[in-house]
């Protein structure tokens, strides 16, 4: 009877969190004029809606220009977060805590109050309009950088003494011993980057004006609210369908890993 | 082969692990570091394998200072307790790890695994993880992965602490036979005093980061330097009787809690040093006391009436706990001798078995 309840009350909930989605799904490929009501089903099903955005946007060379992007960030990110991790678990250095307490505290910070420095600085290198000023400034991250630390800890320092009497190096240790065994910290701190660079609209809009270099999210949010979709909602909805796309099918991927991960280090996403 | 010269270790500036340690372990020697927790012996060893740092003094491996040399320029493999098995990867890629980083071609480390695996039985289960391993078997490909590399010195932390007392017995006997079939140096921590009188060519006992006695198993029993030595070799304890020296007719030992007057040898005089009486704690071992009717004991005069608390009996021998005032003591007694618990006996000590300490210092008369 218990089990029932607690079923009962999953499954209610599984739906309030799954319909909007499920209906932003059913709706993109409905006709306009019957995406008013909140039912999931259509008379017809149609790609009209797609075929607006792919006509009026380059969507492809923005996917693309978002793969890049992510993937160079996310990669940077697990490269140098696991570098600066396995130094701040591992190795014994004077000011080893405060450095760790002073990037801690860079999580405190809202972007917002970053924004201005940051665009002054990229202003500065030329960067702007081009992918390397929506790359740089985020190949290092706080919160990826505790993910990794604390995966660190959990490798017990015998490990690395052995190692360490084997012939390895510290960079070597890093490479075939510290990764090996981190693999679901390393895909959990990857999925969290990868998914809130891929989301990001707000910086490459300050960064980007030429329209081959524009990311998904802000080829999306210019089409949606800056007038491409012609304030008609359902390719409104398919691009914002396309955004989420990539996002859904990493996660279904690692799912497994990531839940897994998320358990073990007590972090929330 | 090894030598340590006022070897110390100081962490945080303060806490002395290693106060200046001198040692010299000899080519294929068998060298035991014992002593309780917390008395600096790993710290040496951790010292001898590079993973701590030097704080001063030499450390020289063959004829070379190794003080600033990295752990795998030092020609040393070691075991550890918890037997740092790479768990990702098998037992043979666990073994042959450390000579592929050495670039040994790929013959000679499927030569040098084999083996290991044949010695140590690990033929089996070479392609296994080690988490589907006993623990016995992890233990094995710890010694594997020491011995196919080879080196000068192997040292061991600890090996054998996370085994079962009967694998414990039995990997103490295989490592044994290993050291004699390779006839490699090893240094070998331990906190277990057994392992070290069994195992050790000699034994180097340490108590708060200081060296007390380096010496063979037999002498460290029977000629212990100081009270800490007498007190930590063998089990049960050396009984220690708190009491004082008193010239008189010859040198007599009193106990402080009893009558026991015991005739020290005459050398003990250039310990008094004109004094004509000195504090001193008299130690002797559970199986040099005897009822006091033992056939052994004819012309001992040293006698101690003791109401006995518990006996344990062993089958081969028994335990006999008695006080004595405020004085605690532990004889083991034939096992036909007639005693039984709450009983008041009259033991006696053999005399050329006992050890006098000076009360001060706890060094030994000799």
């Amino acid at each position: 009877m218990k089990k029932i309840t607690a079923y009962t009350a999953l499954v209610v909930g599984a739906l309030i969190f799954a319909y909007p989605f499920v209906w932003m799904l059913s709706a993109s490929f409905k006709p306009e004029y019957e995406i008013g009501d909140m039912s999931l089903m259509a008379s017809k099903w149609t790609f009209a809606s797609y075929q607006l955005v792919f006509d009026t946007i380059p969507i492809f060379s923005a996917f693309l220009n978002s793969i890049i992007v992510s993937l160079a960030v996310t990669g940077a990110v697990l490269f140098f977060g696991s570098l600066a991790a396995y130094s701040l678990s591992k190795l014994k250095w004077r000011g080893r805590d405060t450095v760790f307490n002073l990037i801690l505290f860079t999580m405190m910070v809202p972007f917002m109050v970053l924004l201005i420095p940051l665009y002054t600085l990229v202003v500065k290198f030329g960067w702007t309009d081009s992918l390397v000023g929506l790359i740089v400034p985020f190949m290092m991250n706080a919160t990826a950088l505790l993910i990794l630390r604390q995966s660190f800890l959990t490798i017990p320092t015998s490990l690395l003494e052995a190692a360490r009497i084997d012939g390895c190096s510290e960079w070597r240790i890093l490479r075939q011993i510290v990764w090996p065994l981190s693999i679901p910290a390393l895909i959990t701190a990857g999925i969290i980057v990868l998914t809130a660079n891929w989301n990001q609209a707000l910086w490459p809009i300050m960064v980007i004006r030429d329209e081959a270099l524009m990311t998904m999210p802000q080829m999306v949010l210019l089409f949606t609210v800056g007038g491409g979709a012609q304030a008609r909602l359902g390719p409104q909805l398919a691009a914002g369908i396309l955004l989420a796309l990539p996002i859904v099918v990493i996660y279904l991927i690692f799912q497994r890993q990531f839940i897994s991960s998320m358990a073990s280090t007590g972090l929330k996403g | 082969m090894v030598r340590l010269e006022g070897l110390r270790k100081v962490y945080d500036e303060d806490v002395v692990a290693v106060h200046g340690a001198d040692l010299f372990v000899d080519e294929g020697e068998f060298v035991v570091l014992v002593g309780p927790s917390g008395c600096g012996k790993s710290s040496m060893l951790r010292m001898i394998a590079g993973l701590e740092e030097i704080t001063s003094g030499t450390l020289s491996i063959g004829d070379k200072k190794v003080n600033d040399v990295l752990p795998k320029d030092r020609d040393i493999a070691m075991v550890f307790q918890d037997y740092a098995l790479y768990p990702h990867m098998t037992v043979y890629k666990n073994m042959a790890f450390g000579l592929e980083l050495r670039k040994l071609p790929k013959k000679e480390i499927r030569r040098r695994v084999d083996d290991a695996a044949e010695i140590l039985g690990l033929m089996d289960v070479l392609e296994r993880r080690p988490k589907e391993l006993s623990g016995g078997q992890r233990q094995r490909v710890a010694v594997g992965r020491a011995i196919v590399r080879d080196p000068r010195v192997f040292l061991f932390d600890e090996p054998l602490s996370n085994l079962d007392a009967k694998l414990r017995v039995q990997m103490r006997t295989e490592i044994l036979n290993l050291h004699r079939r390779l006839g490699t140096t090893i240094i070998y921590v331990t906190h277990d005093q057994i392992e070290a009188m069994t195992m050790g060519d000699r034994i180097v006992v340490m108590n708060e980061g200081k060296i007390e006695q380096i010496d063979t198993p037999y002498e460290l029993y029977s000629q212990p330097n100081n009270r800490f030595v007498a007190g930590f070799i063998g089990s049960p304890a050396m009984n220690f009787l708190s009491g004082e020296l008193r010239t008189g007719r010859g040198i007599m030992f009193k106990h402080a809690d009893s009558d026991l007057t015991v005739r020290v040898p005459d050398a003990a005089q250039n310990y008094m040093s004109g004094r004509d009486v000195m504090p001193v704690i008299l130690g002797i071992r559970p199986e040099d006391i005897f009822l006091s009717d033992s056939p052994y004991m004819e012309g001992q005069t040293s006698e101690i009436t003791l109401r006995i608390d518990l006996v344990e009996h062993m089958g081969n021998e028994m335990t006999v706990y008695g006080s004595s005032g405020t004085t605690q003591l532990v004889a083991r007694l034939a096992p036909d001798a007639r005693v039984k618990q709450d009983d008041t006996v009259t033991l006696a000590f053999l005399q050329n078995k006992m050890h006098f300490f000076d009360a001060e210092s706890e060094v030994v008369f000799r």
